[in-house]
């Protein structure tokens, strides 16, 4: 799920930026600095909208660097357990898939897809119904639940199931 | 919570106790957490104990533990109360310990001579009494406990099969490794080149935990489910009749229940004493009689002694009334004689009238001057303060003695005399000017200065009013 959160970020600027486009340098290097990166405490912070504040910068003795406290709003994303998402199988193996929601790595295990699948390793490994109209294999389009979560400081892993209604192969890439 | 007799428990809850004892109860079971201490033979001493059990309890309703064993012909031994315990820890059975207090012999009460046997009679009332252990059916802890178990049951082999468990554990087959790990970490253990998990310690291939204590591979989770699937079907059908039974219990609304001992005691004696009244009153002797007969007596007594006057006040009295009191007293002699002999309240009356009217003519016989004054107050109770009796000549006394000093202390002659005037001992609170005659009489009877008041200081309360004969009998 995304967020528009308001976040305050102490950035630190060379001295050779000081001059007419300040303000300008200051959030693309917030923006440098923040979008792509996970925080434990939000999630994964999508992108840096727009800047509230710049702050009085701070000259610091010995370097000449100057820090500014810019207060600025940002998108992030958290994976909620039971949160229904859409996500590109990126690997199948024995013991499940995994999938990718932008950021978010989800693995699906064996026990979490319905019984009418079966892994076949035979040609390209993929999971496939005993009437072999659905193939779950690298690509496909699968709507997942997600049943629990993992944040580290650096990165957010899931596990979902496919073992409920409405939920399963939704696009093909052939 | 009603509390019932065992008659009137509905079949259902009946048959559904002897199904559970014959399908589930049939002997104590062992939980789990505690260690087996008996052998198998000392356990098949006690196959189908609870049935019968069950079977005994469920026409009864509290009854002590011996009871039971005699009624059962079983002894009163450890297997008994195990499985009477047994049931009660399954809920089937409510259970109260009740202490018998120990009877008090009548050589307990006497003091002994010797100081032993003092001792003796201590130590044996420090004894505790005998505690006799109470059982019976407890149908709503049953039905709870019955419906509860099903369910459970059910739900787990339900989740079994649908295998619902959010994150799968990874075990590390090596004795000497034995890691954990959980599905969250499978990015972390995956190997992409074979797709399967490895340890991180030791690379070995991961094993699934299936269930308790089960560490498999996919193929095995599959046969588990299956087996499960076939349990559950089984399950159902076996347990059909038990779920139709508590069905049909859940429609009988209250559950029967015997309450605690105390309650059921208590509406068993209620019901007994009531049977006793009702075949008392089919003997015809009905209590209206006795009432009748109480309240002839009562009238006759009544009537009897309505007009014997009071005992007046002193300064109330003349030399008629007097006289008028000591024919009253000899009157009633002679009724109560008359009411003793039982005569029919209509002939009581006819006597009371003559006896009335000779009291009328013995007064009129009197003195001429004492005479009206006492008949009136006989007749009428009216009794108005003659002006030239004591009582006015001692209230106009006061008053006259009071002006002066009045008069004297506040220098004004109308106003409220509130100062306390100590020779005369009038009441401070009590204004002069409201003060009549007779307040005034009775301010000086309360100080008590005047020797001849003193003496009528009993009788001032006891105003005759003949309106109300019951006021006027109180003081006779």
């Amino acid at each position: 799920m995304f967020y528009l959160l308001k976040l305050i970020k102490e950035v630190e600027l060379h001295p050779k930026f000081f001059g007419p486009n300040l303000r300008e340098t200051l959030k693309n290097k917030l923006t440098a600095e923040v979008e792509g990166t996970v925080s434990g405490k939000y999630g994964f912070v999508a992108a840096v909208p727009d800047v509230e504040k710049y702050g009085q910068g701070k000259i610091r003795e010995g370097t000449g660097f100057a820090t500014f406290d810019v207060t600025y709003f940002c998108i992030v994303m958290r994976p909620l357990k039971g949160e229904v998402m859409d996500c590109v199988v990126t690997s199948v193996n024995k013991v499940g898939f995994f999938a990718e929601a932008g950021p978010v790595q989800i693995f699906v295990s064996n026990h979490l897809i319905p019984e009418d699948f079966d892994f076949n390793a035979m040609e390209d490994s993929q999971f496939v119904t005993t009437d072999e109209s659905i193939r779950i294999r690298q690509g496909t389009e699968v709507r997942v639940r997600i049943v629990g979560t993992r944040i580290d400081a650096t990165e957010m892993f899931c596990v979902a199931t496919i073992k409920e209604d409405f939920l399963g192969v939704v696009g093909d890439p052939t | 919570m009603s509390v019932l007799s065992p008659t009137e428990i509905p079949a259902p809850f009946k048959k559904l106790t002897r199904l559970l004892a014959r399908s589930f109860y049939a002997q104590p079971q062992q939980s789990a957490e505690e260690p087996s201490k008996k052998k198998d033979s000392q356990k098949g001493d006690q196959a189908g104990l609870c049935i019968i059990l069950l079977d005994a309890l469920v026409e009864q309703g509290w009854v002590a533990e011996d009871e039971l064993a005699a009624s059962l012909q079983l002894p009163a031994s450890k297997p008994l109360r195990t499985a009477l315990q047994y049931l009660c820890k399954e809920q089937l059975l409510a259970h109260e310990t009740h202490t018998q207090k120990r009877k008090r012999s009548a050589a307990d009460g006497m003091v002994s001579a010797r100081p032993e046997e003092d001792d003796d009679a201590e130590r044996e009332q420090r004894r505790p009494g005998k505690e006799i252990s109470l059982y019976c059916m407890d149908y709503p802890g049953l039905l709870d406990a019955t419906q509860l178990r099903i369910h459970l049951l059910l739900q787990g082999l339900r989740d079994r099969i649908q295998d619902r468990a959010a994150e799968l554990i990874y075990q590390c087959p090596r004795q000497d490794c034995q890691a954990v790990y959980s599905t969250l970490r499978a990015n972390e253990l995956i190997s992409f080149e074979t797709g399967e998990f490895h340890c991180e310690i030791c690379k070995s291939v991961l094993d699934a935990r299936l269930g308790d204590n089960v560490v498999g591979d996919d193929a095995l989770r599959r046969q588990r489910n299956r087996d499960a699937k076939k349990l559950l079907a089984t399950a159902e059908s076996q347990l059909a009749a038990i779920q139709e039974l508590v069905a049909a219990c859940k429609k009988r609304k209250p559950c029967p229940d015997f309450g605690t001992f105390r309650s059921y005691y208590d509406a068993r004696r209620d019901a007994a004493k009531r049977k006793a009244t009702q075949g008392g009153q089919r003997d015809g002797r009905t209590t209206e009689a006795e009432i009748e007969i109480d309240l002839e007596g009562h009238d006759a007594a009544a009537q009897a002694q309505v007009h014997v006057p009071k005992a007046q006040p002193a300064w109330l009295r003349r030399e008629g009334q007097k006289s008028a009191e000591a024919a009253g007293q000899e009157l009633n002699s002679a009724r109560t004689s008359d009411a003793a002999a039982a005569a029919p309240a209509e002939s009581i009356q006819e006597e009371f009238k003559k006896a009335w009217l000779a009291q009328v003519k013995a007064l009129r016989a009197l003195p001429a001057g004492a005479a009206p004054a006492a008949t009136a107050s006989l007749a009428s109770g009216d009794i108005k303060p003659d002006p030239d009796s004591e009582v006015e000549q001692v209230a106009k006394r006061s008053k006259i003695s009071h002006e002066p000093i009045k008069v004297e202390q506040t220098g004004v002659a109308d106003a409220p005399a509130t100062a306390t005037l100590p020779d005369e001992g009038t009441p401070a609170s009590m204004p002069m000017d409201t003060c009549t005659d007779h307040q005034a009489a009775g301010a000086l009877i309360e100080a008590g200065d005047d020797e001849d008041w003193e003496e009528a200081v009993p009788a001032t309360t006891a105003a005759p009013k003949p309106d109300d004969p019951e006021d006027e009998w109180e003081d006779v």
